[in-house]
Order: C-alpha cells, then sequence, then structure tokens
C-alpha cells in the first residue's frame, strides 16, 4: 500500500463516525450468519431426526414381515403390518426424501426456504401444498434477518453512510481547494478515499461470510468454496455500484447534505421502490398461480371422480386385471383399495397438466424477476443470495419433479400388492426403490447465477461510467 | 517564478478578468486588492488551474499551468481564506497528511520543525485541529506550505478574520517565508497588513489591474486614497497613470 493510501486509511479510521458504522457493519453481519447457521443446525438435526425414525420404521415393517415368513410370529400377532395398503398408503408409512443442500444454506435464515426440504412420499397424491410462499415475488421482497438481506439492503446503505461526504463535505467547508492544490488532483483523492471504504466494507463482510462457510461447510468446502466466490464477486460488484454513485456524487456536490439526500433517494428508488414496481407489475402481467383456483380445480376434478368412482374403478382393473383383490378385505380396506386407491391415481393423472400448467407459471414468473431485476441492484444481489442459499422456485421445482419420478416407481413397486391385496413380503421391502436426490442442473444453475450477475455487472458498469465522466470534471 | 500573460477567464457573458498580466519574482510578495468580485480568487484560481481560460496563459516556475497543471501544483503551495483540516487529526497529523498529498514524506522531528517555524506552539502539535482557533489553522496552513517546499505561494484572504495579534504573527511568518526564495501572491482585503509585508501592490477592478506600485512608495493614507477611488470607479490606468 502506498503512502498516500496509508493516510487515507488513518484519514478513514479515525474519523468518528466510522469505527462506530463499522462495529455495528460487524455485528450486524455476525449476527445474520449466526442466525443463518443456527437455521442450517436446526435443518440438519431435523433431517437427521425424521431420516432416523424413517429407517427404524421401515426396518420395523421388514423385520415383522421377515419374522412372519420365518414363523416366528403368527398371522394374529402381524396385525394389519401385512396390509399393503397400510404399509404404501399412508403417509406416516411413506418414505422421507430430502434434496440435496444448497452450498450456502446459512445465508438465509427463512423458515420456509427448503434448504433442505423435507418431503413425505407415498401412493397417495402430492399435491396438497402446491403454493409455497416463495412463489410469490411479494414474499421475496422481505424475509428474516439473514445474510441475503444484509449484503442486498444493509451493505449499500453502509456504504453511502461511509462515503457519501468524501468530498463534498470538504467543498462545503470550502476545504476541497486546499486539496485540489496539492500535486494530485481531487480526482485521485476521491478515488484512494472510495478505495479505502470499499476495501473495509467488502473486508469486513467478506471475512464474516468467509468464516460462516468454514464453520457450516466443513465437508463440502470444495462445492461452497465456489459459490461464495460468486457472492463475493456479486457483493464487490453491488459496494462497486454505489461507490461509483457517490464519486460522480462527491465530484459535484457543494455540500454533505446534497450528496446525502441525492444518494439517499437512489437507494430508496432502486432497493425499495423499483423491486416493489417490479412486483406489482409482475403479479398482474404474469401472475404466479392463484392458489384459490388451484383448490377449486382440486375440487371439481375430486368431485368429478367421485362422481364416476365405479366406472373408474372399472376402469383401472380392467387396464390392469392382475391387480385385481386376491381376498376379500373388510370394509375398511375395501374402501381404500377399490375406491380410493383408483381414484388417487385417476386425481393425479387429470391433475398432471394442470400441475404442469401452474408449475410452468411460476418458472416463467422466475425468470421475468430475474430479469427484471437489472433495474434494482438490490434484488439482483437479492435473487443470487436466495439462489446460492437454495431458496429458488426453479430449485424446488426441480425438487418436486424428482419427487414425482420416485413416486411413480414407488407405485410401480407396490402398485400390484396393494391393488389385489396380496401380503407384502420382506423382499418387497428390500427390493423397495430407493430415492436419490439429483444434482441441480448445472447448465440451467450456471444461467442463472450469470444473469444476476451480469444485472450487478450491467448496474456498475452505468455507475462507473458515470462516476468516470464526473471525475473527469472535478472542480474544488 | 509566478507569471500571468494577458490572463482572461469569464463566466458566461462576464468577463472575470480581462487580459491580466502579472510577473512576481522569487523571494517578492505581491499583495493583490481590490472590491468583491474584482478577480482576485480567480487570478489565484487561474495559477492553481481551477479555472478554464477564455485566452491568455499562466505558469508557475516556467511551468505551463494549463499544459502541466499537476507539475505546476507540485511548484505552489496555496493557503485559502480559511485552511480547512481535519478535526479528528491533530495538528501533525494533518500536516503528514497534506505533505503527503503534496508527494513528500517526513519524519516527525521534521514535520514539528515545520509547525514551529510556522509559528505554532508546540504545545498545540498533538491536539486535535477541531479545538484550533483560526490563527492557529493559518499557521498550520503556513506549515502546509513550508513541507511543500513550494516555490510560489498563494494566498487567499489568509488574514481574514484573525486578530491582530495572529494577523502580525502570520505575516511574521511570510516574511520568512518569501526569505527563503519563494514569490507570494496574497489576495487580501486588509490594507494595512499588504502595506506592512508587501513589496509590491496591485488594485483590481472589474477583471483589471487598475494599480500597481511599490509598498515602499505608499503611506497608509495614500494606499487606502487608491483604493477607494478604484472601487468607487474612479479608475487608474496603470500603464499611463491617467485619471479616467
Amino acid at each position: 500500500m502506498n503512502g498516500r493510501l496509508q493516510q487515507e486509511w488513518r484519514l478513514f479510521l479515525k474519523a468518528p463516525a466510522t469505527l462506530p458504522l463499522l462495529i455495528v457493519l460487524t455485528v450486524l453481519s455476525a449476527f445474520a450468519v449466526y442466525n443463518g447457521s443456527h437455521r442450517v443446525v436446526q435443518s440438519d438435526r431435523a433431517v437427521a431426526a425424521a431420516l432416523a425414525d424413517d429407517i427404524e420404521r421401515y426396518a420395523t415393517y421388514e423385520k415383522t414381515a421377515a419374522d412372519f415368513e420365518a414363523g416366528l410370529i403368527t398371522e394374529a400377532e402381524l396385525g394389519s403390518v401385512r396390509n399393503a395398503h397400510s404399509t404404501v398408503l399412508f403417509r406416516g408409512a411413506a418414505r422421507v426424501l430430502i434434496p440435496v443442500r444448497s452450498e450456502l444454506g446459512f445465508l438465509s435464515a427463512a423458515e420456509q426456504r427448503p434448504t433442505p426440504d423435507l418431503q413425505r412420499i407415498g401412493i397417495n397424491t402430492r399435491y396438497g401444498n402446491t403454493d409455497p410462499a416463495l412463489d410469490n415475488p411479494e414474499n421475496r421482497l422481505d424475509g428474516p434477518f439473514d445474510s441475503v438481506f444484509i449484503i442486498s439492503w444493509l451493505v449499500p446503505l453502509f456504504v453511502l453512510l461511509l462515503s457519501y461526504d468524501v468530498m463534498a463535505r470538504d467543498r462545503e467547508h470550502r476545504g476541497s481547494a486546499l486539496l485540489a492544490a496539492q500535486a494530485g488532483g481531487l480526482r485521485t483523492i476521491i478515488v484512494q478515499r472510495l478505495l479505502v471504504r470499499f476495501a473495509a466494507v467488502f473486508g469486513i463482510v467478506a471475512t464474516i461470510l468467509l468464516l460462516g462457510t468454514l464453520y457450516n461447510e466443513p465437508d463440502r468446502l470444495g462445492t461452497a468454496l465456489p459459490g461464495l466466490a460468486v457472492l463475493l464477486l456479486g457483493l464487490g460488484l453491488i459496494i462497486g455500484f454505489w461507490i461509483c454513485l457517490s464519486a460522480g456524487i462527491n465530484a459535484r456536490a457543494k455540500n454533505a447534505a446534497t450528496a446525502g439526500l441525492v444518494l439517499l433517494t437512489v437507494w430508496v428508488g432502486t432497493s425499495l421502490l423499483a423491486p416493489v414496481a417490479i412486483s406489482i407489475i409482475l403479479n398482474r402481467t404474469a401472475p404466479p398461480p392463484d392458489r384459490l383456483q388451484g383448490i377449486l380445480e382440486m375440487r371439481e376434478i375430486q368431485n368429478d371422480l367421485n362422481r364416476r368412482r365405479d366406472a373408474v374403478s372399472q376402469a383401472y382393473y380392467d387396464a390392469q386385471p392382475d391387480n385385481r383383490p386376491v381376498r376379500q378385505g373388510n370394509e375398511y380396506e375395501e374402501y381404500w383399495v377399490r375406491e380410493l386407491y383408483p381414484r388417487i391415481l385417476a386425481f393425479d393423472a387429470a391433475f398432471a397438466p394442470l400441475a404442469q400448467e401452474r408449475e410452468a407459471a411460476r418458472v416463467r414468473q422466475s425468470e421475468t424477476l430475474r430479469r427484471a431485476s437489472v433495474v434494482s441492484p438490490s434484488l439482483a444481489m437479492k435473487l443470487l443470495g436466495d439462489d446460492l442459499s437454495g431458496g429458488t422456485p426453479e430449485r424446488r421445482q426441480s425438487f418436486l419433479r424428482s419427487v414425482d419420478d420416485y413416486q411413480r416407481q414407488w407405485r410401480d413397486h407396490f402398485d400390484d400388492k396393494l391393488a389385489s391385496m396380496r401380503p407384502l413380503t420382506a423382499a418387497d421391502y428390500a427390493s423397495a426403490p430407493i430415492y436419490i436426490a439429483p444434482a441441480e442442473d448445472k447448465i440451467d444453475r450456471m444461467r442463472r447465477l450469470v444473469e444476476r450477475l451480469a444485472a450487478l455487472a450491467l448496474a456498475f458498469a452505468v455507475a462507473f461510467a458515470w462516476a468516470w465522466w464526473s471525475l473527469k470534471r472535478v472542480e474544488p | 517564478m509566478l507569471k500571468a500573460e494577458t490572463l482572461t477567464v469569464t463566466y458566461g457573458s462576464h468577463t472575470a478578468l480581462g487580459g491580466l498580466d502579472l510577473d512576481i519574482a522569487e523571494g517578492e510578495i505581491y499583495a493583490l486588492l481590490g472590491p468583491n468580485g474584482a478577480g482576485k480568487t480567480t487570478t489565484i484560481n487561474a495559477f492553481l488551474g481551477f479555472v478554464d481560460l477564455a485566452g491568455g496563459r499562466t505558469s508557475v516556475a516556467g511551468i505551463n499551468v494549463q499544459e502541466n497543471p499537476v507539475a505546476a501544483r507540485r511548484a505552489l503551495a496555496y493557503i485559502p481564506e480559511q485552511v480547512n483540516l481535519y478535526g479528528w487529526f491533530s495538528g501533525l497529523e494533518n500536516l503528514d497528511y497534506f505533505a503527503r498529498l503534496g508527494g513528500q514524506s517526513y519524519d516527525h522531528d521534521v514535520l514539528k520543525r515545520f509547525l514551529t517555524q510556522a509559528g505554532l506552539q508546540e504545545e498545540a502539535f498533538g491536539r486535535k485541529v477541531v479545538g484550533y482557533s483560526k490563527g492557529m489553522r493559518q499557521k498550520v496552513g503556513i506549515a502546509i506550505a513550508l513541507a511543500k517546499q513550494a516555490k510560489a505561494l498563494l494566498l487567499d484572504e489568509p488574514t481574514s478574520g484573525l486578530d491582530p495579534a495572529a494577523s502580525y504573527e502570520f505575516s511574521e511568518s511570510l516574511k520568512r517565508v518569501s526569505g527563503q526564495g519563494v514569490a507570494v501572491l496574497m489576495a487580501t482585503h486588509d490594507l494595512f497588513r499588504a502595506l506592512d509585508i508587501a513589496d509590491r501592490i496591485g488594485i483590481m477592478h472589474s477583471g483589471i489591474l487598475q494599480d500597481e506600485r511599490a509598498a515602499k512608495e505608499l503611506s497608509a493614507r495614500e494606499l487606502e486614497s487608491l483604493y477607494l477611488s478604484v472601487a468607487r470607479g474612479r479608475v487608474h490606468q496603470a500603464s499611463s497613470g491617467m485619471k479616467i
């Protein structure tokens, strides 16, 4: 570091407002990482408990079946475990599916963001909760106090607080002429002062994020560190954007209050008003699937199936004659197997095109939101952070598609046992399909991240060009 | 050392300087007098390269300011009416900061020597500038100029607002600086102080140098009379000495 930069560091650090602001930024960033880490720990515990419970329950089923086949227990003692529908129909007997956790889950502290997600799957339809809150862009503008919030909204504000008066205050107190009379000129001084502020804010936030990554992802640094690098690139661009705006303003502003007010207005405009305006426009032009409409559509299909229940059941057994029941069940079993199960399958077949349409609407809206974020660096940063923390509709849709695939495999495996009411064997349990969470489509992921970085880079480039132009005309 | 040739500056349709010629030698103190808006500060700004010229040129130690403002500023020191220092720095730290901005780096003993030469009390060196009087700030301004080892010094109303004792001390410091061969151009309203320290005195009005005399040729009363006649529009022409 050359002597001039060193002097600017000293001047910056000794200014009365600097240390309190940097301490507050450090505390808030650390607290946000703590919140996110807490959520990761809680999620990991929930996943571990659900998995342990699932494994234990499934092992019990297998063991009971094996004991029965070995003659260790009688059919009377076996109870309902022998019956296929008890095992595979109810959600309580379904498997727990968990997606691969996003590389930087600790960035988000949201309750509803599925990182990781738990999805219980079985024979039953999963189309019960098809409208998670994160599909609605309005719900994506706010959120808990986490790192995504800090770097998208608060960091720009801290940059403004630390840099709005780097030259405007000198000009206000008629000190800029004395500075300009020194050899380097005002442009160099403004640039050096802003570089110092960039380094301070970026250094603090980046260090805390790095510590958060090392603490939360010690076993997955291979994927977490590249993710962190992408995030830090975005962080650098958004800080750079605001630093450039400060440079442009400070090249002209006659007093600190004017400079502060102009920058604050830009912050309110790009960080608050623009995202809200985008959300309003988006909800009119590309609305998310309407939840009530979805419920009504489901109900309509159910009503139709109820009216045609005999025909639906008949059609199922006509199509799969081998699945006809081999024995007479009790009234309860007869209802589930002969009526409800064919209707579940018929419902999913009828709802699938609607579900696809709704899913396409979500992805469409998400893409539009992402592109619209070009006018709001804060929104672009928020979406980048959301993506790296795992809270994006695309990621959730991808997971749910894999759940659908697995449900089909599960049904194929147990379908004939369930419909025919043949007893399940230990072999049936042992050969049940295993869910393997699919890796995310890398190209799609890269495209999303690059789009968001491009939005930030564009904002930075515009601000940089303006700063360059303004600094060429800087006057004392 | 400081030279202006047919210096012309316009702000829109207003002519701030209309063909000013000025030549200040090494070790000379030149006081520029004139009412508000006469063009004194614009003249200083032209030497600093802060204004675009409509015509003419300025040079410092032979360096054309318009062609090479950075090199010219390296040879210049400037003390404004209010030396705006950083309140959270001490006098010593401010001096260190500005010296480095000017491309010089000194150890603390040397910096203290500059402050002493500028007339600042030693007990004030380490105190935060926020508690300094205006006179003390001006002295730090002189120390900054000394530290820069400039060949020319520009002062814009340097004694404005100073009490007589502080003004006297400042003048003494300035004499010491010029005694080291530094050319000094000082814009001021303080006729008494100008007469006391300047070698030559120029009186401006409406961007034109109306009169120029050697300070030793004038008594205080004569200078006041000359100044008032220029300020009231009874303009002298320096070249012919004719009253118009």
